[in-house]
């Protein structure tokens, strides 16, 4: 499968269960979970528009990534801004939309005298995804290096070695070959 | 060329661990709350001595670890102020390997008329806490109930 077509469908799986699931999933929640989950504070419908519209990010990324040559900027950008989205995507999930809490979610929710305070503390994998997309970036940063330099190198071989080279007459001399003797001649 | 590829086969597999340890950790952590805060599990008593006039809040829960990282937990019955200042408390800590079970049972004396206040819903209350901890401390939740009293809860 060529770069382009991998690209193309890369795109296309990532809008759908990034972009279109998201927002159809919703609508498939039954009201009591629906009221649970406002009642408790939690924004669904930003959340799902924020993780939508990365969704709609990353695929266009993946398709500039699948386009445009490994050796050229655009290349090394898309790829930055790849691992970078994917860091907003990863810290707006764990902290359940509101990104600022790095990873860190307080759910309260008001039970008859009662008070329920779940606190979730995932901010190590936030700290883990920090570490994983400075290692993307370092990654992106070698693979471009390293297409440049394949590059350069394939230019500095000349296409026809042999081209402006013309044969003199005694190039054309070819010796003459013999049959081996077997010595009893 | 190699070397490249090589760092790039580093960097997916930090990113494999790392997804492999997130659903390890909350897999482990929901498995440990609901079974510590589920109706059978978990028991809160009042009870008071009109003879001594004290009272004692009870809380009797079993905590059991079927997940697949070992865990710690902090459980405590505390009582508050209306302010929401804790004046009085009992706790403990447990480890839990996996497969483990421990009951847990602790027990707060407080002024009977102090008790009788809380579940009146006048002012004071009192609070239990659940702490899970796992994946070497670094990920964890707490569920914090705080009764009000007055209520049915």
């Amino acid at each position: 499968m060529s770069r382009r077509l991998q690209s193309v469908v890369s795109a296309a799986i990532t809008l759908l269960i990034f972009t279109a699931l998201p927002l159809y999933a919703p609508s498939q929640l039954p009201p009591e979970l629906e009221s649970i989950i406002s009642h408790a504070g939690l924004d669904i419908t930003g959340f799902v528009a924020q993780i939508a519209s990365i969704g709609v990010a990353i695929a266009a990324l993946t398709l500039v990534k699948g386009f445009a040559a490994k050796h050229s900027p655009l290349y090394l950008l898309a790829s930055v801004a790849s691992s970078t989205v994917t860091l907003t995507f990863t810290l707006i999930t764990l902290s359940l939309g509101d990104w600022g809490n790095l990873g860190v979610t307080t759910i309260s929710m008001d039970l008859q005298g009662a008070t329920n305070t779940v606190v979730l503390d995932l901010s190590a994998f936030v700290k883990l995804a920090a570490v994983t997309v400075a290692l993307e970036v370092i990654h992106s940063i070698l693979e471009f290096a390293d297409a440049r330099k394949q590059r350069s190198e394939t230019q500095q071989l000349p296409e026809r070695p042999f081209e402006g080279t013309t044969l003199q007459p005694e190039d054309q001399m070819l010796p003459e070959i013999r049959p081996l003797s077997s010595g009893r001649d | 060329m190699r070397a490249v590829r090589v760092f790039g086969l580093v960097v997916a597999a930090v990113q494999l661990a790392s997804m492999i340890a997130f659903g390890a950790s909350m897999y482990t952590i929901l498995l440990v709350a609901s079974s510590t805060a589920s109706g059978d599990a978990t028991a809160i008593s009042v009870s008071i001595d009109e003879t001594t006039g004290v009272g004692f809040l009870r809380l009797d829960t079993a905590t059991r670890n079927e997940g697949l990282l070992g865990v710690n937990m902090k459980i405590g019955v505390y009582a508050l102020d209306a302010e929401g200042e804790r004046f009085a408390d009992n706790s403990t800590s447990v480890h839990l390997e996996v497969g483990q079970e421990e009951p847990v049972s602790l027990t707060l004396r407080l002024p009977a008329g102090l008790i009788r206040r809380m579940l009146d819903g006048d002012g004071d209350c009192f609070e239990v806490t659940v702490e899970l901890r796992t994946l070497n401390d670094m990920v964890g939740a707490s569920n914090t109930m705080t009764y009000r009293g007055g209520g049915s809860a």
